[in-house]
């Protein structure tokens, strides 16, 4: 995923403790920096680790792979990151494929984006700030499904 | 007479799985103090969505009686395990009942298409187009190398399970679905019994459904399930003229008595009635019985009236749960009144 907030570099996930929870945010780690001055300890991904060996639970929601084992279910999206490398095996085994193709809902917003911002660069040049107000109406909700926060 | 595929190959549907990136899977959320919060905001934000698009009816699971839970589930518009979840569970069904949004069944939405007849494309269309409005405003759990994320594997990537429901007497009673079930196998399909998963067969009836949802796209699933349906309606109708050339007599002898029974009884159990009515719809396609009309619109007819003769169908007709006996005797009842008003030619 790309980062929601520059859409160049490649995203990571971070957790951030709001008054309203923990929230998730996408963005690459430069505007990270930029965005909350620099990665406290408590705010950084919890997944960053993750490729050294496998968590025993998921911060996000508390499954654990013998959960999983017993019941065949993950327990939320983030367990599919945490748990990835030793899901993969069991992947191969049920799907006999590791790699999606077919429909891409992010893909689609990052090119849905792409456009909206030539044409937010159109109607600022016309000087049509209905056409403008629209545009970034839209540019947050695509900005909140990719990941970010609300602008 | 000219049989078409619509004689062997029932009624289509599509599946999708698909799951918010911000809220725990069902099976974690039934677990969760705010379980009901979060499945209300769940709820709500896929109503909001839907019906803004076009008409939908909201059931709240946990609010149904058992009677009208069982008839959603007799008319395949909702699933047992979707019951089971009925403290955080709904679905929403166009009235035509052609569209049905499972929330918070195994994952947190499953949306399904379903027509009578063959198109596999079209009930495609009509879903994905769903799919696209919703996937506008809903964070969906998308994974750049699983797909579309699912409570489990199984249903990972494209999240999609296309059916085809197929009525083959022939292949079946000629004892031929051991070798063709590890066929289809090999072609990546699965073979279920008519009400799915872990259900035995029903009236000769079988859902062919692909296997693999990952690492396989929309329309490579399309084109395998096809390629399927067109090598079992081809096998199938040969095997229905086999069976007619070598069993003679004897098999219109056996859809005539079955007929007979289904005109004239006058009480009739759920097993029996699907087992003699797969026998005139087999006597239909074989020209023994003729309604005047095409074969495959009586054979919709008798779909519609086996649904109709369901024990939760019986009940919603009376407003009320009746004894089995009572049942019995109505799906008799009505049953010979539906054969007569057919006015079958012998």
């Amino acid at each position: 995923m790309l980062c929601a907030q520059c859409g160049k570099n490649q995203a990571q996930k971070y957790v951030r403790r709001t008054n309203e929870g923990e929230k998730a945010v996408y963005l690459c780690p430069d505007c990270y920096r930029r965005l909350y001055g620099g990665a406290r300890e408590n705010e950084t991904s919890p997944y960053r680790d993750s490729a050294k060996g496998v968590p025993k639970e998921c911060p996000s929601c508390g499954a654990t792979l013998g959960e999983f084992r017993r019941t065949g279910l993950l327990g939320c999206a983030d367990c599919y990151s945490v748990f990835r490398e030793a899901l993969i095996p069991t992947v191969q085994v049920v799907q006999g494929r590791i790699s999606h193709t077919g429909k891409d809902p992010v893909r689609a917003l990052d090119d849905e984006q792409r456009e909206l911002e030539d044409e937010l660069k159109d109607a600022q040049k016309m000087g049509d700030r209905f056409m403008e107000q629209r545009i970034r109406y839209r540019l947050s909700v695509i900005n909140r499904l990719l990941g970010g926060g609300d602008e | 007479m000219k049989i078409s595929y619509e004689s062997v190959a029932v009624s289509s549907r599509i599946r999708l799985a698909r799951n918010f990136r911000d809220y725990p899977f069902p099976n974690r959320l039934l677990r969760s103090p705010h379980a009901r919060e979060q499945a209300s905001e769940i709820v709500r934000t896929i109503n909001e969505e839907l019906n803004a698009l076009e008409e939908f009816d909201l059931y709240d699971v946990g609010t149904l009686t058992e009677e009208r839970a069982a008839y959603l589930v007799e008319r395949n518009l909702i699933s047992r395990d979707l019951v089971r979840n009925s403290a955080i569970s709904a679905a929403l069904i166009t009235p035509d009942e052609s569209i049905s949004v499972m929330i918070n069944e195994e994952d947190h939405i499953r949306e399904q298409y379903f027509m009578r007849g063959y198109d596999l494309e079209k009930a495609y269309e009509r879903i994905t187009g769903i799919d696209d409005v919703i996937s506008e405003s809903i964070p969906f759990a998308f994974d750049r190398q699983f797909g579309y994320l699912t409570a489990c594997p199984t249903n990972l990537g494209t999240g999609m399970r296309a059916s085809v429901m197929m009525f083959l007497p022939a292949i079946s009673r000629r004892g031929l679905m051991k070798r063709t079930v590890p066929e289809l196998n090999r072609l990546g399909l699965t073979v279920r019994g008519a009400s799915g998963e872990g259900s035995g067969s029903e009236g000769d009836l079988f859902q062919i459904s692909n296997e693999v949802t990952l690492g396989v796209s929309e329309t490579e699933i399309l084109s395998a399930v096809e390629k399927a349906v067109r090598i079992l309606v081809q096998f199938e109708l040969r095997e229905r003229e086999r069976m007619k050339a070598e069993e003679g007599i004897g098999l219109k002898d056996r859809v005539l008595r079955s007929y007979g029974i289904l005109s004239n009884c006058c009480l009739i159990g759920m097993k029996e009635f699907m087992e003699l009515v797969a026998d005139v719809k087999l006597g239909v396609m074989l020209g023994y019985l003729n309604a005047g009309k095409q074969p495959e619109e009586v054979m919709s007819d008798l779909d519609d009236h086996i649904i109709a003769m369901r024990p939760a169908n019986i009940n919603k007709l009376h407003s009320r749960t009746i004894s089995e006996i009572e049942q019995n005797a109505y799906r008799a009842e009505q049953t010979g009144k539906f054969l007569r008003r057919s006015e079958f030619i012998v």
